[in-house]
């Protein structure tokens, strides 16, 4: 099978004491006291794993494992400090529903915003319009300024304009959370459906029982480090283990 | 990446545009010894004045200007590093356009006469000035209201240019944490948004030159010009402003001073010929004065500005977007970390 995500040694290293300087004077100080790039915090060691055309990875581990780092590296968000990620065919990452949306706005102009932000044209948005509204289920709140919106509403807004099409790769990070349980099924149905098509799906979730019914392999993370990548049942296995003993 | 033939003829292409284009100008500019053989006119600029009434040396003028410029954006191209720049630039030009929308519309939301206030908003801080400057200070300019109005147009164009660009890093933090998109597009759409803004504050300038009975010749065609020079001055200050306010918040409260001091350091309130000469030698490398400068010259006096002048402007706006465009390419992937 063709490698649709290729991630190569990669580590991440912030800067704990570089990043709270926040002024000129701060920074100063620091230099002279040398503190500057110290205390570096590493939020992943060498993580070297591919993602195979068409498999449903998840990507398993405690809060503050790395997982949502190794996400950010591979939709380009972030830059590893070392390594390369890289993917092969279109991405659409689902970091965050409804990021880049102006709540001044009404829900008809985020579309076109949002839609922008991800990269579709104008042309492309405006035929694909009706079917966002018809899964967004927003039909009589259209021109209203968003800040009036459910957070519920929101998502599905969000949801709608990002899996508009059906990309090569999509990352899901934690999003499947919110909305109500009419909602959740249809973003499912959705994901199914995307994955019918082949498309390559990574998925964050601390939600064991997902991440086993719909990943075939799965990686555990551990302090930014890899440890264990393989079968999804059994890396789950492992990892409620592991969470039961800690 | 694919090297096809056609893309390795671009840079010669380029540069011949180039070559053409400038000695098109040098050609124009010092037409009168090439072609006026009686040589009755003397110098660059008095002949460049004697032509300026009439519409014929503008189609040219026209001409050289397309010559000049896009290749300067073909060999822009060329260049490895800025080539996946501009495809992606075309790929998210849509996005720059409904970025500047939204700012358009979140700014004049509520407001009843919406972006009618960038054309009412110039001309209530000339009439505000006038009052002051010419009877409080008696300054002597000659139409006084039209010389503030035309040197306000440009310098606020850049306060609000490379203002908006430096917070735009900064403000879009949201965005840039969840998304992956070309970094460079806020500064860009703060200077774009900046640019229709001062567009709208032209038509501030045409009714003034009505009202004044300032007499209009060609070369208030070539309005755009110094404004075109001045945007890319502010495209590449903004881009510097941005990334420095990304690691120094100090930035942003340093600049709004700086600002001010810079404007009194251009001649929008007084003639330059009031500075002592030493003071006029180092507004000389004020960038600002230069295109207000300019500016004024199409506008108000109706002449058309000679090589050196626009060699001075391109200079500026080409150093500055250039200086720019490597400190923020420097420092992005780093941005993330500090917003």
């Amino acid at each position: 099978m063709p490698v649709a995500v290729d991630v190569q040694n990669v580590s991440m290293r912030f800067n704990m004491s570089q990043e709270k300087v926040e002024s000129l004077k701060e920074y100063f100080i620091k230099l002279v006291r040398r503190q500057l790039l110290f205390e570096e915090f590493v939020a992943l060691r060498d993580v070297t794993f591919q993602v195979e055309k068409g498999d449903v990875f998840g990507i398993v581990g405690l809060n503050g494992s790395g997982k949502s780092t190794l996400l950010k590296i591979i939709s380009g968000i972030l830059k590893p400090t070392v390594g390369r990620a890289s993917v092969v065919g279109s991405i659409a990452p689902l970091i965050e529903l409804g990021a880049g949306f102006d709540m001044e706005l009404t829900a008809r102009e985020n579309i076109f915003l949002n839609g922008s932000v991800l990269g579709f044209s104008k042309r492309f948005l405006e035929e694909r319009f009706d079917g966002i509204i018809d899964f967004a289920e927003t039909y009589e709140f259209l021109d209203v300024p968003m800040k009036n919106y459910s957070s519920g509403m929101v998502a599905r807004v969000g949801f709608a304009v990002a899996t508009m099409t059906t990309p090569d790769i999509l990352i899901l990070d934690e999003i499947l959370s919110v909305g109500d349980f009419r909602f959740q099924e249809k973003c499912e149905r959705r994901i199914a459906e995307m994955m019918s098509q082949g498309t390559t799906v990574l998925i964050v979730s601390h939600a064991i029982a997902q991440i086993k019914r719909i990943c075939n392999r799965a990686l555990l993370l551990e302090h930014g480090r890899m440890k264990m990548i393989g079968d999804a049942a059994e890396v789950c296995a492992v990892y409620s283990d592991s969470a039961d003993g800690a | 990446m694919n090297e096809s033939p056609r893309k390795n003829i671009r840079p010669i292409l380029a540069i011949a545009l180039w070559l053409c284009g400038i000695a098109g100008y040098l050609l124009f500019v010092n037409r009168a010894y090439f072609w006026n053989t009686t040589g009755g006119v003397g110098g660059v600029d008095g002949a460049a004045a004697s032509f300026a009434a009439e519409p014929y040396p503008l189609i040219c003028f026209g001409f050289i200007w397309a010559a000049l410029l896009l290749p300067v954006l073909f060999s822009l191209r060329s260049l490895r590093g800025l080539a996946v720049h501009i495809s992606n630039f075309r790929r998210y030009f849509y996005l720059l356009s409904n970025l500047v929308r939204r700012d358009i519309t979140t700014k004049y939301r509520r407001s009843v006469l919406g972006i009618l206030w960038s054309v009412l908003n110039p001309l209530l801080m000339m009439a505000v000035m006038t009052v002051v400057f010419q009877q409080l200070f008696r300054i002597q300019i000659e139409n006084f209201a039209m010389y503030y109005l035309s040197g306000a147009l440009v310098f606020n164009f850049m306060s609000e240019a490379t203002s908006g660009a430096m917070s735009s890093i900064t403000g879009s933090g949201a965005l840039i944490r969840k998304v992956y998109i070309p970094k460079y597009i806020f500064p860009m759409e703060k200077c774009l948004f900046a640019l229709i803004n001062a567009l709208f504050s032209f038509i501030a300038v045409l009714i003034m030159l009505v009202i004044q009975k300032i007499p209009v010749t060609w070369s208030l065609l070539l309005f755009f010009i110094p404004i075109l020079y001045c945007l890319v001055f502010c495209v590449g200050f903004g881009l510097a402003l941005a990334s420095l306010n990304v690691f120094f918040r100090d930035t942003g409260h340093l600049y709004s001073v700086w600002v001010t001091a810079w404007m009194y350091l251009t001649p929008i309130i007084y003639p330059i010929d009031i500075l002592p000469p030493a003071v006029q030698t180092v507004v000389q490398f004020n960038p600002m004065f230069h295109y207000v400068e300019y500016f004024r010259q199409v506008v108000m006096y109706g002449t058309i500005p000679g090589l050196e002048a626009n060699i001075t402007c391109l200079i500026f706006s080409v150093f500055f977007l250039g200086a720019g465009l490597l400190a923020f390419k420097k420092n992005q992937d780093r941005f993330i970390l500090f917003i």
